[in-house]
């Protein structure tokens, strides 16, 4: 009986211990963000990935906005062939994700904003892409545009500094409206192969 | 029955390491001090929606007056600018990731001049470098503690050619409440969706960290306790 009493103490210890220091009990629900009456619930979303084939292509075809030729160019990047993706929804946990965006930008010497490096560029960029988020044996998906600037970096790295614009999508985000900042960070190119890794990171808000 | 309560009092000290309880004589080295002269400063996230967006311009009347709608240029009616705010919309504020979400209310403006337009990636869609200042408003209960920013970035049309978004960021200008003194400075990333002509629905998110006030030193030198403390002989 006493043995039991102090089990009992013990158990209720180590319980309020746990709590006192942050730790969370392992069934308890994650907190629901209050919201003002009349919106339409928004939630935190987080994702990231990674890229080793983003591809640059300035052959004045292929690329989906293109309307002057002579000065198109845009970079082609997503998770295939050894990429990876994670997708965070609220509280929740980390699911896979698959993505893929193309990046437009017009590079007419009149469009390019100089940088203190002589030879590091800004320029306009505009962009679409696709998210996959793998939840169990379902796929949601979302599409997104997104619009920004993508940057020569003085040691000749590459950063796309954006925000999106949610456009549509499929299963869980049918009907879900989002926007938040994306970027993007391109590695210098140190192969031959012509392909350039890179992450991509979008924070940002999702309504349903 | 021994064994028993020691081994009961191990289990114990163990989940409570765990856990990050530290020993009441353990030294003091989860507080993890703060470097000398560093302010400690903290993640904020903020996020809301709008149902109430407008833009507005600079009109001209008879050639020389001018209704000014925009709040950074005047008489010039190559000024444009957009309004939004949480009326009717919503806001949510965070401090560290970790803490409950607090309900936020929002205000922002954004000016740009079309003079400044510049060719997106998918022309003809423009884009423009724009200007702004904003209010985060951050409810606590039945306090409300606010945050007033600037804001610059670049303002572009989407390559459907219906939505804006602005990708920008702010510098904390003035604060109120637990906020006064407050510096701090982070990314706004603001999506417009132009479906509606007349009210303009839009998402707005704040990423970024703030700084608390940094005490004033006080004028007074600081008593040392150990000045009368005659320094021990061997």
């Amino acid at each position: 009986m006493k043995v039991r009493s102090k089990v009992a103490a013990g158990t209720i210890a180590m319980a309020l211990a746990a709590m006192i220091s942050g730790g969370r009990p392992a069934l308890a629900q994650s907190s629901k963000p209050s919201i003002l009456a009349s919106a339409p619930p928004t939630y935190l979303i987080a994702a990231r990935g990674f890229s080793v084939d983003g591809s640059f292509n300035n052959t004045l075809s292929g690329c989906s906005f293109c309307t002057n030729l002579s000065y198109c160019g845009c970079f082609t990047t997503d998770a295939d062939n050894g990429g990876s993706g994670f997708f965070q929804f609220s509280n929740s946990a980390q699911t896979p994700l698959t993505w893929t965006i193309e990046l437009d930008y017009n590079s007419d010497p009149a469009n390019e904003i100089l940088t203190t490096d002589s030879d590091a560029i800004c320029i306009p960029t505009s962009g679409f892409g696709t998210g996959s988020e793998l939840s169990g044996r379902k796929v949601n998906t979302f599409d997104f545009e997104t619009t920004g600037l993508i940057c020569d970096t003085a040691n000749n790295f590459g950063t796309f500094t954006g925000s999106y614009i949610m456009d549509g999508g499929t299963g869980n985000y049918s009907n879900a409206t989002g926007s938040g900042s994306l970027t993007i960070g391109i590695a210098a190119n140190e192969s031959e192969t012509g392909l350039f890794e890179n992450q991509i990171q979008f924070t940002g808000n999702l309504a349903q | 029955m021994l064994n028993r309560i020691k081994l009961l009092l191990s289990i114990t000290g163990l989940f409570l390491l765990t856990v990050g309880v530290n020993p009441a004589l353990a030294k003091a080295k989860a507080a993890q001090p703060t470097p000398t002269g560093v302010q400690t400063s903290y993640a904020m996230e903020a996020l809301g929606t709008s149902i109430d967006g407008y833009w507005a311009t600079d009109t001209a009347s008879w050639d020389w007056m001018y209704t000014n709608g925009c709040s950074f240029c005047t008489g010039d009616p190559s000024c444009n600018c957009f309004y939004s705010d949480s009326t009717g919309g919503s806001g949510l504020f965070q401090v560290n990731a970790i803490n409950q979400y607090t309900t936020m209310v929002w205000t922002q403006e954004l000016d740009y001049t079309t003079y400044s337009a510049i060719l997106s990636g998918s022309p003809p869609d423009a884009c423009y470098a724009a200007s702004g200042e904003g209010q985060m408003e951050d409810i606590q209960g039945s306090t409300a503690n606010s945050l007033q920013y600037s804001t610059t970035g670049l303002l572009c049309v989407t390559p459907d050619g219906q939505n804006q978004t602005y990708t920008g960021s702010y510098v904390i200008t003035g604060g109120t409440g637990l906020y006064e003194n407050y510096q701090g400075s982070g990314n706004i990333g603001h999506a417009i969706y132009g479906r509606l002509p007349s009210q303009v629905i839009s998402q707005i998110q704040y990423t970024g960290n703030y700084v608390p006030p940094i005490p004033t030193p006080s004028s007074e030198p600081t008593p040392s306790p150990w000045t009368d403390v005659a320094t021990p002989t061997p």
